[in-house]
Order: structure tokens, then C-alpha cells, then sequence
């Protein structure tokens, strides 16, 4: 009795805290439909109007394709570089390895505003303010961490043996670490790469220093758009990038059950296979 | 013990010697290899034993290409091979563990070191599918390693091993996780396998029943050094030290001095005539060379002798050892034949321990 009072507490209480964690977020949704041209909640009424007049606006599918555009490439080199650099401080000897590693980690650790401060007036002097390029660079600098930490987990749990194992079938350094250290630690860079992914894709602090009438990213539009004018369009966006959020998790969800089905299933054969 | 048979290896020579020379390895303040030199024959089934910490798996991984000897060389075949990477010996190894590339199938972990050494794709499933009648698990080429068994993976990773041919197989303690029947087996075929391929075996071990059982011949390693080399036999007939006496089987050892041919055991009263000159601080007598007779017996003029009182009598069916501890307090064990009725030794008798002279052996 007591035990299933315990867990109808604890369910309430994960509900509690799911819903204190999302509805602050799903509220969007319904001021999107609201005929108040004002943001405002409670709604009042229903309209796909706010979302008609975004697809009619250019100007957001220019900014949201710039945004993947920078988050794809950056967080592409993160993963290169990041992978690299967790293989070097897990792997390597050499002198300075910590305060390599805390280099490494310092953007995680330095305030976004003094980055984009910082990196604002050194752009303007090379004219990279405004530029894809710009916004590239300095989203790796901020994703690379996340990948080198998912990564060096990843390779701290790696068994040198089977890298020894294709050393000695003949593979060298290189084709061992294609062929068999990632593979092993393929989940841990897929994971960094998400990191990397979102890190720049609603990075807005810095974003705000770099950009201009030139380039602007999907949050800094936002951020703008906010200021000048409250109607729900703004609502509209948000919802829409929350659908494709919660349809990039289903999909991972999803994918992960079927995996796990495919390998209940085999280690069923196994049961039948007598040896 | 088996016989260890080198009639029955090809005559081609498939295998490769192996000379280590002078090879020192230091980790910090440790020597983990004080300078050890070893010469392995083409062909041969040798072992590398000794407990943990005595060096032997770092000699291998030293073979191996794995591990940077701080001094001294390696030769294979002939070849200076001290400065090549591991990738480019070309030898097969066996791990702990197996060591089996858990997203490949079978087939794809057996033909790895082809596909690398460049083999005509035509070629590799054939040699595949032969390398894994050898070990029999052809039928299971499409599985994943995490689908098998361990004796399985194990077989799964000798193919993997011996697939390419290499003129010498390296095993590091390959059947350690195995359970002694599965061991067993593993063991028988493991020699079997190295008696049809005529390659070099060097195999690790911590197991000295293991290494009785299927090496031509055994390097004791004690803290970085090789103690003693031989065959099986040489070791246990022929300890050359103290070390090598307890380590390789069970022995008794009376502790005393050499005088004009004879053993003076102080401890128990009593002298042990030898039959050759020797000097050393230790006579030792194996188990099953000692002949428990009860009360107080006169030896036979070719036998020593030392009194005793049986504590515990243990029968283990085709054999019976008896433990007892003589007047200077040594436990001596002995190993005999199973009685046919009571023959007087039995806990709390008095016992005479007698054996040929020629079984005494001592040490320094």
C-alpha cells in the first residue's frame, strides 16, 4: 500500500515538474492562433492569420536559412575539431595537457557578451562582421567543447585492446581510428554534434554583435522583431520551431526503440541457437 | 602431462625465430624487463611464465610492436624489427578478452587483417570460411561477436589470428576467462592448431598447469628477469632455483646445508645423502616422489628418509595425498596410490617419508 502511494507521489511530482519546465514554452502555441494583434495571453478567438503573413514574409525564410546554414557548417567543423582535440587530451603526452583542456573549455566558461565583444571589434577590423563566414567561426569556437567533452567520455571508455588488435592486423593509426575507435564512439560525436548544432543554431548574445543589416540569424530576428512590433507572428515562429524540435526528438526516440527491438530480437535467436 | 611431440610439424619452415636481446623496459622507478635476452626457435610452442607483475605480458606487447623496449632489440625472422610499428610485423596475436571488433560480424572480424594486408577480394571469403572451419564455428559467420559465447569469441579471435598466415602467433593469456572444462578443451586445440600450421607460438601465461601442458618449452620470468628455460620437464624435474620449484608445481623443500655429499637438515634432525656433489641451501622432493610407510621404518640403503605425524589424508579418487608434518615442524606433502584397504596412514600416525636419492633435488 504504502509502496504504491510512493509511486503515485512520485508521478505527481514528475508531472509537476514537466509541467512547471514546458508550459512557460507551450504557452506560444496558442497565443499563434490568437486574433489579438497583440501578444497576449489568454487568447482570444482562433486564426492561422499570424502564420499566413509569416509565409509571406521573406525576410524570416532569409534569416532561418542563414541560421541552418551557420549551424550545419559549424557545427560540422566542431565535430572535426573537437574530436580531434578530445583524441589528443585523452590520448596524448604532453607537457601543458591541462591547461590545453582549459582553453579548450574557457568558451563555456567566458560570458557570451565579452565573446561577441571581443570577437565584434576584431571582425570589424578584418570585415567579418556580418559575413557567414564570421558567424562560422566563432559558433565552433563555442560548440567544439561540447563535442570534446561527449567525445573524451567516449574514448576514456573505448578498449585500447581492439585498437591494438587492428594495429596488429595490419591497420595503421589512421585506418584503426576510422574503422574501429569510431564506430566505438559514434553515439558520443552524433551527441556533440547535436550540442554543437543548437549551441549555434539559437545563440543569440553573440549573434546580436555580429550581425547586421548584411546577415541575421533566425534568434536575432526574433530578438529584434520583438521590439519593434508584438504581434503574434514572432508567436508564430516559435511554435513552428518548437514542432520541428519535438520532431527531431520523436525521431530519435523512435529510432532508438527499433534498435532496441532489433536487438532483443536477436539476442532471442541466440536462445534458440543451442552451442 | 602431454608429450610435447616435434615430430609431426611440417618440414617447410612456416614459422619465423624470434631473438630478443638485451631488452630493459622501465616504468618510473620500476624495471619491469632488467635486460632479458631470449632466443625463440622457428616452429616452436614457447611460454612466457610468471605472475603478475613479472614482465612477460610487457615482453610480448614488446614482440608485439605494442610496447617501446627503453633498450635493446628485436629480432624476427632475421629482421631488425626493433623500430617498426605493430602494423607493419605482420604478426598474429590473440588478446585477454578477445578483443573482437563488436560492430563487425564475424566474417568482417575474420577477414580484417586480409582486407588490410591487401588481399585479392576474390580471395577473402574463402580464406575466411577456412580459417573458420579450423576453429568450427563456420557456421556462425554472420553473427556478431556480442551473440557468442566466450569460448566462441575466443575461436572467433584465433581465426582472426592465424587467417593471414603470420609466421608467429602471440597469445596473451587467451583462455584466462574461460572456465577450466572450456579451458581444457581451448588448450588441446590451441597445440593442435600449432602442430598443423608449423608457425611460432609465444604464449602468456600466469598458469603454470597451463603452461605444463602445452608449451616445447618454458621462460620463468621473475621481476623483469627470466629465472629459468627449458622444457616442461626441465622445470619440474630440474628447478634450477628456489622460485622456480614453488612456482611450477607442488614441492617440498627442507631447508639445511651440503656437506661432503650429504644434505644436513638441522631443522629435522636428520641427513639426506645426495647423489652428486652439489651445493645449495634447499633440497627439494616432489609430492609423488615421496613413499609414506607407516610407524618408524628402516630405509633402504638407496633411499633418504625423514619422520613424520599425518595430519590429513585427502583421496581425490585416482590418487591420495597425505600431509604431515615432521619433528622440525615442515609440512611435507606426498602423493600415492590409493590403498586397497587401511594400511596404517591416517591422521595422528606416525609416518615415514622415504625417496631415492637420485629424487632429491637441491637448490640454492
Amino acid at each position: 500500500m504504502t509502496r504504491i502511494l510512493t509511486r503515485a507521489a512520485l508521478v505527481l511530482l514528475a508531472v509537476l515538474i514537466a509541467a512547471y519546465v514546458l508550459l512557460p514554452i507551450l504557452v506560444i502555441f496558442p497565443m499563434s492562433v490568437s486574433e489579438n494583434g497583440f501578444m497576449a495571453f489568454p487568447p482570444e478567438g482562433f486564426t492561422w492569420d499570424w502564420y499566413r503573413s509569416l509565409s509571406t514574409d521573406p525576410t524570416w525564410f532569409a534569416s532561418a536559412g542563414q541560421s541552418l546554414t551557420v549551424a550545419l557548417a559549424s557545427a560540422a567543423l566542431s565535430v572535426v575539431l573537437g574530436t580531434l582535440a578530445a583524441l589528443a587530451l585523452v590520448r596524448g603526452r604532453f607537457p601543458f595537457r591541462r591547461l590545453a583542456l582549459l582553453a579548450m573549455l574557457s568558451p563555456l566558461i567566458v560570458p557570451y557578451v565579452i565573446v561577441g565583444l571581443a570577437v565584434y571589434i576584431a571582425f570589424l577590423k578584418v570585415g567579418l562582421t556580418e559575413t557567414p563566414l564570421g558567424f562560422v567561426l566563432v559558433h565552433t569556437c563555442l560548440g567544439v567543447p561540447y563535442v570534446m567533452i561527449n567525445v573524451s567520455a567516449g574514448l576514456v571508455s573505448v578498449d585500447r585492446r581492439l585498437e591494438m588488435a587492428s594495429m596488429n592486423l595490419g591497420a595503421g593509426p589512421v585506418s584503426t581510428f576510422m574503422r574501429v575507435t569510431l564506430p566505438a564512439i559514434l553515439p558520443n560525436v552524433l551527441a556533440g554534434a547535436l550540442f554543437a548544432f543548437i549551441t549555434s543554431w539559437d545563440e543569440v548574445v553573440v549573434a546580436i554583435f555580429l550581425s547586421g543589416p548584411g546577415m541575421t540569424t533566425l534568434p536575432v530576428k526574433m530578438w529584434s522583431g520583438i521590439r519593434v512590433e508584438i504581434d503574434p507572428t514572432l508567436a508564430a515562429v516559435s511554435s513552428l520551431l518548437l514542432l520541428v524540435l519535438i520532431g527531431t526528438f520523436l525521431l530519435t526516440g523512435l529510432a532508438r526503440g527499433i534498435q532496441r527491438l532489433l536487438a532483443r530480437r536477436s539476442s532471442v535467436n541466440l536462445d534458440h541457437s543451442g552451442v | 602431462m602431454s608429450q610435447n611431440t616435434t615430430d609431426s610439424r611440417p618440414d617447410d619452415q612456416a614459422g619465423a625465430s624470434i631473438n630478443v636481446e638485451k631488452v630493459r623496459k622501465q616504468y618510473g622507478a620500476t624495471t619491469v624487463l632488467d635486460d632479458v635476452s631470449l632466443d625463440i626457435r622457428a616452429g616452436e610452442f614457447i611460454t612466457l611464465l610468471g605472475a603478475s607483475g613479472s614482465g612477460k605480458s610487457t615482453l610480448l606487447n614488446i614482440i608485439a610492436g605494442f610496447t617501446k623496449a627503453d633498450g635493446g632489440r628485436v629480432h624476427i625472422g632475421g629482421r631488425d624489427l626493433t623500430k617498426v610499428p605493430a602494423h607493419r610485423r605482420g604478426l598474429g596475436m590473440v588478446f585477454q578478452h578477445y578483443a573482437l571488433f563488436p560492430h563487425m560480424t564475424v566474417f568482417d572480424n575474420v577477414a580484417y587483417g586480409l582486407r588490410r594486408h591487401g588481399t585479392a577480394k576474390s580471395a577473402i571469403s574463402g580464406l575466411v570460411a577456412e580459417a573458420l572451419e579450423m576453429v568450427e564455428l563456420g557456421h556462425l559467420a554472420k553473427r556478431k561477436p556480442s551473440e557468442l559465447s566466450g569460448g566462441q569469441q575466443q575461436r572467433v579471435a584465433l581465426a582472426r589470428a592465424i587467417v593471414f598466415r603470420p609466421p608467429v602467433l602471440l597469445m596473451d593469456e587467451p583462455l584466462g576467462a574461460l572456465d577450466k572444462l572450456l579451458r581444457e578443451q581451448l588448450q588441446l586445440e590451441i597445440r593442435r592448431l600449432h602442430q598443423d600450421m608449423g608457425i611460432t607460438f609465444v604464449f602468456v601465461t600466469h598458469d603454470q598447469e597451463e603452461a605444463l601442458t602445452m608449451s616445447d618449452r618454458i621462460a620463468l620470468l621473475q621481476s623483469g628477469n627470466i629465472v629459468q628455460i627449458g622444457s616442461p620437464s626441465d622445470l619440474y624435474e630440474r628447478p634450477n632455483c628456489r622460485y622456480a620449484a614453488e612456482f611450477i608445481g607442488v614441492s617440498n623443500i627442507f631447508s639445511g646445508e651440503c656437506r661432503d655429499g650429504v644434505f644436513d637438515d638441522r631443522i629435522n634432525g636428520a641427513q639426506y645423502r645426495l647423489g652428486s656433489a652439489a651445493s645449495g641451501q634447499a633440497l627439494m622432493v616432489r609430492p609423488e616422489r615421496l613413499a609414506v610407510r607407516p610407524g618408524i621404518a628402516l630405509s633402504e640403503p638407496e633411499d633418504n628418509a625423514v619422520e613424520a605425524v599425518v595430519e590429513d589424508c585427502v583421496y581425490l579418487g585416482s590418487f591420495r595425498t597425505v600431509h604431515a608434518r615432521t619433528s622440525g615442524g615442515d609440512l611435507v606433502v606426498a602423493r600415492t596410490d590409493v590403498p586397497r584397504g587401511e594400511d596404517g596412514v591416517h591422521p595422528g600416525a606416525k609416518v615415514t617419508l622415504t625417496w631415492k636419492i637420485e629424487d632429491g633435488r637441491v637448490l640454492a
